[in-house]
């Protein structure tokens, strides 16, 4: 295989992957009407997703909150007075820290464990004896875990902004000599509600990376628990770059509008 | 297109996994409550024939008609109409592991019936009784053996009282007597509910016994169907060696 067949296969392989994600959104758009019936599925991907995945989160948004003020108090040193600390840190966190961070590492538990399920469901025909069931498994496995991951991630985001702020708030205080007054008078300075919302915005987009992949990927889990553990890799890489790369696309239509207006 | 006779009919089907040519112009008919044996040697395509019928897999050129309905050009929502009329027992069960025996048995119940809970139990334990398996209805299928794996994936098939029946193996992994239990209920089936069967198997004991029609797979084709009386004494070389379990004859050993 030459440098071009090699360059072509790759691309054609990767366009195939694009057109049958698409098409498994669409056809999963379609049974949302009577997936949305069977709530009981629902909140149990709910559980799995959002509850399960709480003290992951608690970790990693108190130590980025944590973290962020270590390094904006050692850019500001001499030249930016402390009071600007709670700004900096609130907008990050809402914004870009807490939305992306908590996507990642969500994205990786939740990713990992629907594609690593339903893989493993595919390659022992669970999912041709769903079938042969008549039950749809777009209806039945697909369409629950997306509406759980979109109605969760938000919730999970609102839920880490809260602790990171804190968690920026307590280094602050204790080992910067910040007062709260100064932090939380600094953190209402330049605090927008539209940053909260569209940094809410990004996780609903977030929610359905993560579901969409750990399905596709199990779904068309090919061998066996080989397969399994290739299609759970797929599927933690792919959301992971799609969310940083959506991450990008949604901060330029996002917020444009706010820098430019 | 299909008699009234046909219950199940694969014309002309050519399926193929990469190179490998699995089915090579396939045909067969499966007629309305009898119970056709499809015999052949392991990997010759048996299951892939059978996920043809109820539209698992689409065949790469051909036509399955079921009850005069062309599975091969029905959508996505009428396929899943379709196989309602169907049950079908995976050869390794595929049983849902998530869920406890008597859910497995109950799923399709939960999902199209408004039973209650409550009804939709008692109508698995019941089933469960038909194939012999009592108070095991709250335990997880990873903590059953493999024969009592495969009753309770009959069970499902059962469940939602179909009108065909494709069984993928159902006696491999048994024991003898439960292997006859089995080819009981699968007679049984036929004669009391006038169920039709399709039955993948290389057991031939239990071809003969639960078989009004055996048919043989070889090389992607069906090179012969008749009556247990007649294959018996068909004289055709390659059923001949298959049948009596010869490693010398015209069929290839590896």
């Amino acid at each position: 295989m030459n440098g071009f067949e090699y360059v072509g296969n790759y691309f054609t392989l990767t366009l195939g992957d694009v057109g049958r994600v698409f098409m498994l959104l669409v056809d999963t758009f379609k049974t949302f009407p009577r997936a949305l019936k069977k709530s009981y599925l629902i909140v149990e991907q709910m559980m799995v997703i959002g509850v399960g995945s709480l003290p992951l989160v608690v970790v990693t948004s108190i130590f980025t909150g944590a973290v962020a003020a270590v390094q904006a108090a050692y850019q500001f040193q001499n030249y930016i007075p402390m009071r600007y600390l709670g700004t900096v840190i609130g907008k990050s966190v809402v914004i870009e820290l807490g939305p992306v961070l908590t996507a990642l590492v969500v994205g990786g538990r939740v990713g990992a464990a629907i594609a690593a399920e339903l893989g493993t469901m595919k390659v022992t025909e669970q999912v041709d004896a769903l079938e042969t069931l008549a039950i749809d498994p777009l209806e039945y496995l697909v369409a629950p875990r997306f509406l759980a991951a979109i109605i969760m991630l938000p919730v999970i985001t609102l839920f880490a902004d809260f602790l990171a702020i804190m968690g920026g708030f307590v280094v602050a205080w204790a080992g910067m000599d910040v007062s709260s007054h100064t932090f939380f008078s600094g953190l209402k300075l330049f605090f927008h509600a539209s940053d909260v919302y569209n940094g809410l915005i990004k996780a609903f987009f977030f929610g359905g990376i993560i579901a969409t992949m750990g399905c596709y990927h199990g779904l068309n889990t090919k061998g066996g628990a080989e397969g399994v553990g290739i299609a759970t890799m797929k599927a933690v890489v792919s959301s992971c770059l799609l969310i940083l790369i959506t991450d990008y696309i949604l901060a330029a239509v996002l917020f444009r509008a706010v820098f430019m207006g | 297109m299909a008699s009234d006779s046909e219950f199940i009919k694969v014309v002309d089907v050519d399926k193929s996994f990469g190179d490998n040519k699995v089915l090579r112009g396939t045909n067969l008919s499966v007629r309305r409550g009898e119970t056709t044996v499809i015999i052949g040697r392991s990997g010759c395509g048996k299951s892939v024939l059978l996920k043809h019928m109820i539209g698992l897999l689409k065949p790469d050129r051909g036509e399955v008609f079921v009850d005069g309905t062309e599975v091969t050009a029905l959508g996505h929502r009428g396929l899943f109409e379709l196989r309602r009329k169907f049950g079908m027992l995976f050869q390794s069960a595929a049983l849902f592991d998530s869920l406890t025996v008597w859910e497995n048995v109950g799923l399709g119940l939960i999902e199209h019936s408004d039973l209650s809970t409550e009804e939709i139990r008692s109508r698995a334990t019941e089933k469960l009784a038909l194939v012999g398996l009592r108070g095991i209805e709250d335990v997880k299928p990873a903590e059953l053996s493999g024969g009592m794996k495969k009753r309770v994936g009959l069970a499902r098939a059962i469940a939602m009282d179909p009108k065909i029946i494709l069984y993928d193996e159902p006696t491999t992994g048994l024991d003898p007597i439960m292997a006859d239990v089995i080819n009981e209920l699968i007679c049984n089936l036929k004669n009391t509910l006038n169920i039709t069967s399709v039955v993948v198997t290389h057991d031939m004991t239990s071809a003969y016994k639960i078989g009004d029609r055996i048919a043989m797979l070889y090389e992607g084709q069906i090179i012969y169907d008749g009556t247990p009386e007649d294959v018996k004494c068909c004289g055709h070389p390659v059923i001949q060696q298959f049948v009596e379990g010869r490693a010398e004859g015209p069929i290839p050993a590896f």
